[in-house]
């Protein structure tokens, strides 16, 4: 078993989660399902990802060029196309008659998520949240509002790593008390200095850390958090159907000292603001070890568009769960110079005008 | 607040406190510049008072062209830079997900120090009351 393709029980058209219906709907009969009713069809097809010890072997592409080195062969259940992925692609769409794809293989044995929040926030309103918070930005291009630009946006299932730590430890700080007061001719300062020390137990829970090399998503993945962690639910493919998904590319001994470092700096945070009643407060030192953790693999929601202008990337994401937003959006330099042009103008002859009538 | 009400109310600001700021530079220096008018000179002779009021025009206009490029400056950039960093809150909400649970807590006074500061030296010094604290100790 390589890939599924979930499939509707009733007409046998393709099946995907529906994110406003929270139910798997078939576009061509109009039919939902609930996740039990796939279960009890489909038989518990997670259940043999997780019986697997380890991913069979892949099909890779016979170029000998570095995309497809790293790029694996799927035939698609539906029509038989060949599918091509590349390594951390996990569910996908068959470009010749777009049935929803879950490439099985990748999410077995080691490589299975234990935890997925679905898809909240549908097609549609991500579509909508995108263009009201577009809709106030006058300086945009305006190639960049175009409903064609909105066709781009996808929706992908990201791994992150969810770590619960329980770190132990302190910092020494300086701190300092500052009073004044007047008496006679003179103004006096007194400065107190206070060695300040707090020990304690810090207990993170679910600290995210992306599990993606990408380089260039990786600031959206990063503040496109945090999800709700009530709407975690035990991972089951058929939630990916209908969107991308990528598998995870970091392990974690390769994530460790990254997350170590990470909870330091938030760890210094915790301890400096338990100091309080204090001017300036300045870290001196801080320690910090590690009682116990524990890593977890999961799947989370991301409404993901890249565009281009002036030969740049831009990336726009919006968290699956919540409608959160991140993105770097493109300034239309001939908007921008104009308004600036208008408001020195402006500015001017108010200020002109101002100082020659108060005169 | 989102960023780009931020930019523009501190357009807003910065163009009135500008005038106000302008204007009173502006008519201080009047003041000072106001050159002393004798009542005995007849009335025609008007070439020192024209001299003035190109002179205090100059600056008026040239004032004026700073503060404006300035503001305007400051907007621009603020605007764009609202548009480059849009949504990098706080990814992790550590003050709910991340209790601390303290175990010891030492605060140790190691130094005192005490400033003191001549404020007026004009007329008989005046005896104002004591705050309350501890009487100053000079190092």
């Amino acid at each position: 078993m390589e890939t599924i393709a979930y499939k509707c029980i009733n007409c046998g058209g393709p099946l995907q989660y529906d994110p406003a219906k929270l139910k798997f709907a078939c576009e061509y009969c109009r039919s939902d399902f609930t996740e039990n009713e796939l279960k009890a069809h489909y038989g518990d097809l997670d259940q043999k990802l997780s019986e697997q010890s380890q991913p069979e072997p892949e099909q890779s592409a016979n170029n000998s060029d570095d995309f497809s080195m790293n790029a694996a062969l799927y035939v698609c259940e539906n029509c038989g196309a060949e599918i091509i992925a590349d390594k951390t692609t996990a569910a996908t769409f068959c470009v010749y008659c777009h049935s929803p794809v879950v490439i099985s293989n990748r999410l077995a044995g080691a490589f299975k998520p234990n935890m997925v929040i679905p898809f909240k926030i549908s097609e549609e309103d991500a579509k909508n949240k995108f263009k009201d918070f577009i809709s106030r930005k006058w300086f945009l291009p305006k190639d960049f509002v175009s409903g064609a630009q909105l066709d781009y946006m996808k929706g992908v299932y990201y791994p992150y790593w969810l770590i619960d730590s329980l770190k132990d430890g302190g910092i020494e700080a300086a701190a300092k008390r500052i009073r004044h007061w007047t008496e006679g001719d003179y103004r006096y300062t007194e400065t107190k200095t206070y060695k300040v020390i707090r020990r304690g137990r810090i207990n993170f829970k679910g600290f995210p850390f992306s599990a993606l090399k990408d380089t260039e998503h990786h600031k959206a993945l990063k503040y496109v958090n945090p999800y709700k962690d009530s709407e975690f639910r035990p991972f089951t493919m058929s939630y990916l159907s209908g969107f991308l998904a990528e598998k995870r590319d970091i392990e974690r001994k390769d994530a460790q000292s990254d997350v170590d470092n990470e909870l330091k700096e938030y760890a210094k945070k915790i301890y400096l603001d338990s100091v309080q009643g204090y001017d300036s407060v300045s870290l001196k030192n801080i320690d910090l070890r590690t009682k116990k953790e524990a890593w977890k693999y999961a799947m989370m929601p991301v409404w993901f568009m890249n565009y281009k202008y002036n030969g740049k990337d831009y990336i726009y994401a919006m968290n699956g769960q919540t409608g959160k937003t991140f993105g770097e959006l493109p300034v239309s330099g001939g908007k921008l110079a104009a308004f600036g042009v208008g408001l020195l103008i402006v500015l001017f002859l108010v200020i002109l005008l101002g100082g020659y009538f108060l005169l | 607040m989102n960023k780009i009400k931020f930019a523009k109310i501190s357009v807003i600001l910065m163009t009135v406190i500008s005038i106000m700021v302008f204007s009173s530079v502006v008519y201080a220096e009047g003041i000072n510049d106001t050159p002393d008018v004798n009542t005995n000179e007849p009335a025609y002779s008007t070439s020192a008072s024209s001299k003035h009021e190109e002179k205090n025009m100059g600056r008026i206009i040239l004032t004026a062209a700073g503060i404006s490029i300035v503001v305007t400056a400051i907007s621009v950039f603020m605007i764009w830079n609202s548009y480059k960093t849009n949504g990098q809150t706080e990814p992790y909400p550590y003050d709910e997900k991340a209790p601390l649970e303290l175990t010891a807590s030492d605060d140790i006074l190691v130094d005192t120090h005490v400033e003191r500061e001549r404020i007026n030296r004009d007329g008989p010094p005046r005896d104002e009351p004591h705050p309350g604290g501890p009487p100053p100790s000079h190092r």
